[in-house]
């Protein structure tokens, strides 16, 4: 059995700009994230919202030269586990060797793989970038963001679509338990790129305003997103702890809000209607404010530990039911489905308060 | 300590492996301690300043049934399920057998056998043809931990590593952690690689690619050569072991993964990340590196790879024997951490290593020197060690069955 983690910092990139401000004030009072691309297609193009990351805060961290030659999927998970380090008030006094990393992923770097592509095809002689092909390895990401923090620790990379998030969890639970690390940084990216918006296109045509219907489930409505998020995560509570994330044999708590993974994906969307239709709690999707992307849950988790340590409940343009928003927030339901388990996956947060106590 | 230390390990009660050199894991061992090696200058690929680079690919004999007329998505899939199945079978598990052991999970490394590149479809995209993207819809549908999940009809969980190089000997690590912990039952763990040409010229492009059969080790090594295959170990509970009555063919007793946090493509020189991954594989089960038999090295033939591999060899185990596998595979990259723990174990299992091919001449940044024929060993423990572009380092410590 694995016991229970402590959520003691958080970073995340999006649209809405990046950063635990960021993050809160997009919780709170969201507005419309989203930009417009144009896709061609056989017919002519078409407009294509799509939910941009924000990477403008990036050079506060890190000096331009060493960003120089970073491909953005790099970037915004370096920046994303960053801003965990920082957040939690550890980044000049942990201890890198016992410092993981688990980094989930649907698609990798698809905008590195494509235009390593590109420069194969393109040069008549088929030659190729040596830089973009070192970008286009899926395990890129990691290793840049371990090279940004000096972290010696383990460091793994999942790809498993919209399960990577849960198993990340998992591996990070992991290596805690066993003692492998004293701390994980856990998260999750994936990127937008032509090819996405393209497949977007061919598959389910103009999309309306850039807003997912989070009221309908069975209507196809997602908007392509990109973004990354990380929680630093250790065995041991502090006081400056977000959220204890739930372990196997944790004691049953009351639920009083749900952040469902419904994200406008039609083919998902009746595993979310039980969690709709149950009006004696909240349920919430973050998807307007993230677009839809394999690893968007991650966001969902740094955003319920925000909720719980910062008190930042989510506006009700963020609502997808009738029931009335719980007095004290103390536990949280991250509802993941990934269409490959039978059932989506739960993962409870509880407030670092009700931590204390017991 | 942590609560691993002091523990019997994992049982391995199969395996199964396909590669350049050979169709099954017994023929492979049995065709690499021959000192056959199976390179290919006919699918190989020739780059811009017209050098051709040989590969190790697997003879088409050797391929699993039907797989010329699968959709490329599904090759690495289909190697990997070639290889369970070879595990499965010499475990004593039928394939409708997996319902009655409880919770199976799956755990696969792999590094462009799970890129989101298909190369007619982007071809196509490229010179504005618009073309259709069922490949990309079979990439979504091809992953390969849940393609093997699926059609063995495991339970569960299904998890698909990309460290890149590591990948294969993560996997497996991180299976090991699975059944201690008691997540599941039985783990199907290993990696699974394609051949990809387009994966060749990128590493043309870095001059890390010879265009000679490679050489590791060696003063005149020039780079890797690429190869395509999977591995697979069956690992299993104790309490599975018994229930099953299956025979224990080794142990994983030892995992380590570590980081260098140094450059993107280029190990740092003083191994450090190698060091610590071996020291916590070790300390996980309180054994000395001078104690092992032998070390299956990563051993890929480039400049910078042999050099610091071998200084850390130096240092931690100078008269422990090594040997790279990668001039009889060529380097299969996800796949090659798993082809070589398999290898490994039989290889621990006979006491008999083979030479490290394509070593011949002692190079002065390579402090000690690998295998020149094959050689008898004597112990109970063998090392194989991975070590990733961008400084991801595994490290699995074998041991071998009962005898």
């Amino acid at each position: 059995m694995i016991g229970d983690l402590y959520v003691s910092g958080i970073g995340a990139v999006g649209a809405f700009g990046s950063g635990k401000e960021a993050l809160k004030k997009a919780l709170s009072e969201p507005e419309d994230y989203h930009s417009l691309r144009t896709v061609a297609l056989e017919d002519g193009e078409i407009p294509l919202p799509v939910y941009e990351a924000d990477l403008s805060s990036l050079e506060d961290y890190f000096p331009k030269r060493t960003l120089r030659r970073i491909n953005r999927f790099g970037k915004m998970v370096g920046l994303a586990a960053n801003d965990a380090l920082v957040d939690a008030g550890v980044e000049k006094t942990i201890d890198r060797s016992r410092l993981g990393l688990v980094l989930a992923t649907g698609y990798g770097s698809s905008a590195s793989t494509f235009d390593f592509l590109d420069s194969y095809y393109m040069d008549e002689n088929g030659g190729v970038s040596p830089m973009t092909f070192s970008y286009s390895v899926h395990a890129s990401a990691m290793s840049t963001a371990t090279i940004l923090l000096g972290i010696t620790g383990p460091a793994l990379t999942i790809n498993q679509l919209e399960t990577s998030t849960a198993l990340a969890l998992q591996t990070a639970r992991g290596w805690l338990a066993t003692e492998r690390a004293d701390a994980v940084l856990v998260g999750g990216c994936d990127e937008y790129c032509d090819i996405l918006g393209y497949t977007y296109a061919k598959l389910f045509g103009p999309t309306k305003n850039g807003q997912t219907d989070i009221h309908n489930t069975s209507e196809q409505s997602a908007v392509p997103g990109e973004g990354a998020a990380f929680m630093l995560l250790s065995r041991a509570p502090s006081l400056t702890d977000y959220a204890r994330l739930m372990g196997d044999s944790s004691e049953r708590a009351n639920v009083d809000l749900r952040i469902l993974g419904f994200d406008g994906h039609r083919t998902h969307g009746n595993s979310y209607e039980p969690f709709v239709s149950d009006e004696s709690v909240r349920a919430v999707s973050l998807a307007n404010l993230t677009g839809s992307f394999p690893t968007r849950s991650m966001i969902d988790l740094t955003a319920a530990a925000l909720a719980l340590g910062d008190r930042v409940h989510p506006h009700e343009t963020f609502r997808m039911n009738n029931a009335a928003v719980a007095e004290d927030q103390s536990c949280i339901e991250v509802v993941v489905d990934d269409g490959q388990q039978p059932s989506p996956s739960k993962i409870r947060l509880v407030s670092a308060d009700q931590t204390k106590v017991q | 300590m942590n609560w691993l230390q002091g523990s019997s390990g994992v049982p391995i009660t199969g395996y199964g492996c396909l590669c350049a050199a050979g169709p099954n894991a017994t023929e492979c061992a049995a065709s690499i301690v021959a000192g056959t090696r199976n390179f290919s200058y006919d699918n190989g690929v020739t780059n811009a300043r017209g050098s051709t680079f040989p590969v190790f690919s697997i003879s088409e004999r050797w391929l699993p049934q039907g797989y010329g007329e699968l959709t490329e998505s599904r090759h690495c899939g289909e190697l990997a399920l070639a290889a369970a199945r070879e595990a499965m079978a010499h475990a004593g598990i039928d394939s409708s057998g997996l319902d009655d052991i409880g919770t199976v999970g799956i755990c696969l490394g792999t590094t462009a056998g799970n890129s989101l590149n298909s190369d007619p479809f982007y071809a196509n995209y490229l010179g504005g043809k618009f073309p259709d993207i069922q490949p990309i819809l079979d990439y979504r549908a091809t992953n390969p931990a849940a393609y093997v999940g699926a059609a063995l009809g495991a339970s569960g969980p299904f998890q698909t590593v990309t460290s890149a190089c590591s990948s294969g000997t993560i996997a497996i690590g991180e299976a090991m952690h699975w059944i201690e912990s008691g997540r599941c039952d039985m783990v199907i763990a290993g990696g699974a690689e394609k051949l990809c040409p387009v994966i060749c010229h990128g590493f043309a492009s870095l001059f890390i690619a010879d265009s000679e059969p490679c050489r590791p080790f060696d003063a005149n090594r020039r780079g890797l050569n690429l190869g395509e295959g999977a591995g697979i170990v069956i690992l299993e509970s104790h309490e599975c072991l018994r229930r099953r009555r299956a025979k224990r063919l080794g142990s994983m007793v030892g995992y380590g993964n570590r980081c260098d946090a140094y450059h993107l493509s280029a190990p740092n020189p003083k191994g450090t990340g190698l060091q610590a991954a071996l020291n916590d594989a070790l300390d996980q089960c309180g054994l000395d590196m001078e104690k092992m038999a032998f070390i299956c090295a990563h051993g890929t033939g480039t400049k910078d790879n042999d050099a610091m591999e071998s200084k850390v060899f130096s240092k931690m185990a100078p008269n422990v024997p090594f040997f790279s596998l990668k001039g009889y595979t060529g380097h299969p990259l996800g796949a090659a951490g798993a082809i070589e723990a398999v290898l490994t174990l039989i290889f621990l299992n006979a006491g008999k290593i083979p030479a490290s091919a394509g070593f011949e001449s002692p190079s002065p940044d390579v402090p000690v020197s690998p295998t020149v024929k094959p050689t008898i060993v004597k112990g109970d423990h063998a090392v194989s060690d991975s070590i990733a572009y961008g400084g991801n380092c595994g490290a699995l410590i074998i041991k071998r069955g009962d005898a």
